[in-house]
């Protein structure tokens, strides 16, 4: 812990300063003295999309609950004891507020900011993006922008603020309107009884994709939603045919 | 994209869970040739269904996925220490996680390897930007 966070009074008066609780005063002079203890851990828990502020207090609160129920008896220093309930209590505000801590806040924020980045710059230069392209635009490193591209992938559809289309139109009418007529291939043909039980559109979106050999560009503009949309439908149509046919 | 080497290669646990570490090694390596991220995507998707094919083939223990890449392209080949009497077969050639890899990737192949195993290997080059 770095000289910041530590005490400027010596055990012994802290000590004594517990002996006098209830009294205010001492309470007050303990909340004072370890306060810094507090702002430490609220920053350590900053960046995940509350404010500062908030932890803070929330932090603060913690302090003053190790303070009521410490118990010198115990042997534990007590900004050992005050660290555990501080964090305990940081932990239930993330809790309380739905998000888990395992999943850092700024993971999410990374994907949504790169997900609009990619978008942008999709249509700019009319083709995808590459890795050091979207760091280069978003300000984040590579690595960030590779993790945000897998948890993207790793989400439902509906998760992010990505653009879809018009919902009440499928992709079957929109292509159907067209009056398109489907050559379709044998090996299309072969394999069409796996993808059966796929949704109208997934389906669609497979065949454009392996059988007509377009791109994730034109399949986006040919249906209306984005590249990215496309692109997780694909991952999301591949993984159902991968459960049903028992492979990975 | 700065000293890298010519072979990239992984041996991984022949178990689903473990074809994940995989699709992340061919994005990180693909992301620093410099593909466009589609055909990054593209890269994962063949590793994943290549994986499958090989998984259920011949009770292998090990996976190895090798990349090795020149200025454009990236050659992927996935090995298993699976044995079969033929590879690839008809079955394996007509199922969907093939034309998935054969339609995402240049040129598909599959080699009984030198006897020693089973193996799916594809190219994928980066695309011209002007499409």
């Amino acid at each position: 812990m770095s000289d910041r966070t530590g005490p400027t009074r010596s055990e012994e008066e802290i000590a004594e300063l517990f002996r006098k609780l209830p009294d205010p005063g001492a309470r007050e002079a303990l909340a004072t003295e370890f306060l810094p203890l507090a702002e430490y851990f609220a920053r350590r828990f900053s960046g995940r999309g509350e404010p500062v502020d908030d932890l803070t207090q929330t932090a603060s609160l913690g302090l003053l609950n190790a303070i009521d129920r410490f118990d010198p008896g115990r042997g534990v220093p007590f900004s050992t004891y005050a660290a555990a309930t501080i964090v305990g209590e940081l932990k239930r505000h993330f809790r309380d507020r739905g998000w888990a801590l395992r999943v850092p806040r700024n993971v999410q924020e990374t994907a949504i900011l790169v997900n609009r980045t990619v978008s942008t710059m999709w249509q700019d230069l009319g083709r995808a993006p590459t890795v050091a392209e979207i760091a280069r635009a978003a300000d984040i490193g590579e690595d960030d922008v590779l993790q945000a591209l897998d948890a993207l992938q790793a989400y439902t559809t509906d998760s992010l603020d990505a653009p879809v289309g018009d919902a009440s139109t499928t992709a079957a009418e929109s292509i159907g309107s067209e009056d398109r007529s489907f050559e379709v291939s044998e090996d299309w043909l072969s394999v069409a009884p796996a993808l059966r039980d796929l949704p109208e559109r997934e389906r669609t979106i497979l065949y454009l994709r392996f059988f007509e050999g377009k791109t994730q560009t034109e399949i986006a503009d040919e249906l209306g939603i984005s590249q990215m949309h496309v692109s997780r439908l694909v991952s999301q149509a591949l993984e159902k045919l991968r459960e049903q046919t028992g492979g990975v | 994209m700065t000293n890298f080497p010519t072979t990239v290669s992984v041996d991984v646990p022949a178990t689903p869970a473990f074809v994940q570490v995989l699709r992340n090694v061919v994005a990180g390596v693909a992301a620093r040739l410099d593909m466009p991220i589609d055909q990054i995507e593209d890269i994962r998707l063949a590793v994943t269904e290549a994986s499958s094919l090989l998984l259920r083939e011949g009770d292998p223990t090990t996976l190895r996925m090798a990349i090795g890449r020149d200025e454009d392209t990236l050659d992927v080949t996935l090995t298993t220490d699976g044995r079969a009497d033929a590879w690839p077969t008809e079955q394996v050639m007509a199922s969907w996680p093939w034309l998935v890899v054969k339609g995402l990737t240049d040129e598909i192949r599959a080699d009984p390897g030198d006897g020693t195993g089973l193996s799916i290997g594809f190219t994928k080059g980066r695309e011209r930007v002007d499409r």
